[in-house]
């Protein structure tokens, strides 16, 4: 119950952070040097959360707390919805299928597996959603997938750290599972 | 000293005295007395000291305390500039707001419209499609399909409506679709957001269409959502006329899609009723 009312919290926040503060700071600063990162940079951090659930849980916690994400996301103005639940859909099955080989226990390979997932996760996000041919979608939006994916990559370690760290309080002597780092499983 | 000589001497200052005491009377004193230049002599720098340590510590006092007042009207005054710079803040935020109310309600619209203001009060998660949510929703007699403008020119649709809120689908996203001519030339097409930020691309626009940079384009109204000859934005560039089966070329909106802060939302007049 703890652990459901945190991660609540969490996706609240995570909402407001998401479509109310990171547009409004990177409109504001897309006029300044850096206009081209920010007006191409997005920062899903319910994509970043739904990797979580899919590294971090079994087969069946994770596909329910991903089908969580989708409902609680879907009320925040995606108008791709339908895409939206294909691109975690397909991810949380590439994630369960290879956990096996996702024993990360530094952040330098998280970053890589995120920014890998990331980059599928916007592709097919972007071909279903829009309906763009995977060409002009790659020449239209190249620049943008790789710099989502490298912040995605860069700040995901550090969420997963946090939200690991409290998982091994609140759940872990109830479910055996794989962490993503070392942290003392209680 | 003698009793006689102490007699001349007592005899000798009051004669002075008298004498001293009928000339004031009788005539203008041209010149101090000797005795009182005796008397300023002795006086005069006592009195200098003084006057001159009582200023001294007048002066301090007054500047303690003075400066204890200054202190007390130093921080009287901050808090005075704080308060005021908060209003400035708030006015000057009455005062933009109320421009932007202004151009709305200056706003032309075809008479069959009725126009409800909302606010932004959030973009899409992502900054490949491209929506906001607005205030107003089914309760405010919203609904989808909606037209969704700016004093500056067509903002998008509403593809979605909540009981007091909207989603706004923007005219730059990949999947909207808007009808369009160009003014000058009535040459039309369709508009399609997705390429860039800011940018709509034509579609399927024929090879012979009469049109160049610069050129305004206005809805169409032919797809039944935006009001006809309502502003869209102002072409940037025309591709090689030579080149494939259509004409591309871009337009720029003359909405700044980041700075939206009202929309109005247009109501077919009859549903209205």
């Amino acid at each position: 119950m703890k652990n459901i009312l945190f991660y609540a919290i969490v996706m609240f926040v995570f909402s407001i952070v998401q479509t109310v503060l990171i547009p409004t700071l990177f409109d504001d600063l897309s006029s300044g040097w850096f206009s081209f990162v920010f007006s191409h940079l997005t920062i899903d951090l319910f994509m970043i959360l739904a990797f979580y659930f899919a590294f971090n849980r079994n087969f069946f916690h994770g596909f329910v707390w991903n089908l969580s994400i989708y409902i609680v996301s879907s009320g925040l103005g995606y108008t791709w919805s339908s895409a939206n639940i294909v691109a975690l859909m397909v991810c949380f099955l590439i994630i369960q299928g290879s956990k096996i080989h996702f024993a990360f226990q530094h952040p330098s390979p998280m970053r890589v597996a995120v920014f890998l997932l990331s980059i599928l996760y916007q592709v097919i996000y972007i071909r279903v959603g829009a309906g763009i041919m995977l060409g002009s979608l790659l020449s239209i939006h190249l620049g943008s997938l790789l710099l989502t994916a490298f912040v995605h990559g860069l700040i995901a370690p550090w969420i997963y750290y946090a939200l690991t760290e409290f998982d091994a309080r609140t759940i872990y002597r109830f479910e055996i599972q794989r962490t993503l780092f070392t942290t003392p499983i209680r | 000293m003698n009793t006689k000589l102490k007699r001349i001497l007592v005899v000798f200052f009051i004669g002075y005295f008298i004498l001293q005491f009928f000339s004031l009377r009788i005539q203008k004193k041209h010149s101090p007395a000797f005795h009182e230049k005796v008397i300023v002599s002795i006086t005069a720098p006592a009195q200098w000291l003084v006057r001159q340590t009582y200023n001294g510590i007048a002066q301090t006092l007054s500047n303690y305390v003075f400066l204890v007042r200054v202190k007390k009207e130093n921080r009287v005054l901050k808090d005075q500039i704080s308060s005021l710079n908060q209003k400035l803040v708030y006015y000057r935020e009455l005062e933009s707001e109320n421009l932007r109310l202004k151009r709305i309600f200056n706003l032309t619209v075809d008479d069959s419209f009725v126009r409800v203001v909302a606010q932004k009060i959030a973009s899409g998660p992502t900054r490949f499609e491209q929506s906001i949510r607005i205030t107003k929703g089914k309760k405010h007699g919203l609904r989808e399909g909606l037209a969704v403008v700016s004093p500056d020119g067509v903002v998008g649709q509403i593809v979605e409506v909540y009981q007091s809120y909207s989603d706004v689908l923007l005219i730059t996203d990949p999947t909207s679709r808007i009808d369009v001519v160009v003014q000058r030339s009535r040459a039309n097409g369709m508009l399609a957001g997705g390429v860039k930020p800011n940018q709509l691309q034509f579609k399927y626009l024929s090879k012979e269409s009469d049109i160049y940079e610069e050129d305004i384009v206005i809805a169409s109204g032919l797809d039944g959502i935006y009001p006809k000859a309502f502003p869209v934005g102002k072409v940037a560039a025309v591709g090689v006329r030579d080149k494939g089966l259509f004409l591309e070329a871009t337009v720029r909106p003359y909405v700044e899609f980041s700075n939206i802060e009202e929309v109005v939302v247009l109501t077919p007049k009859e549903e209205e009723q």
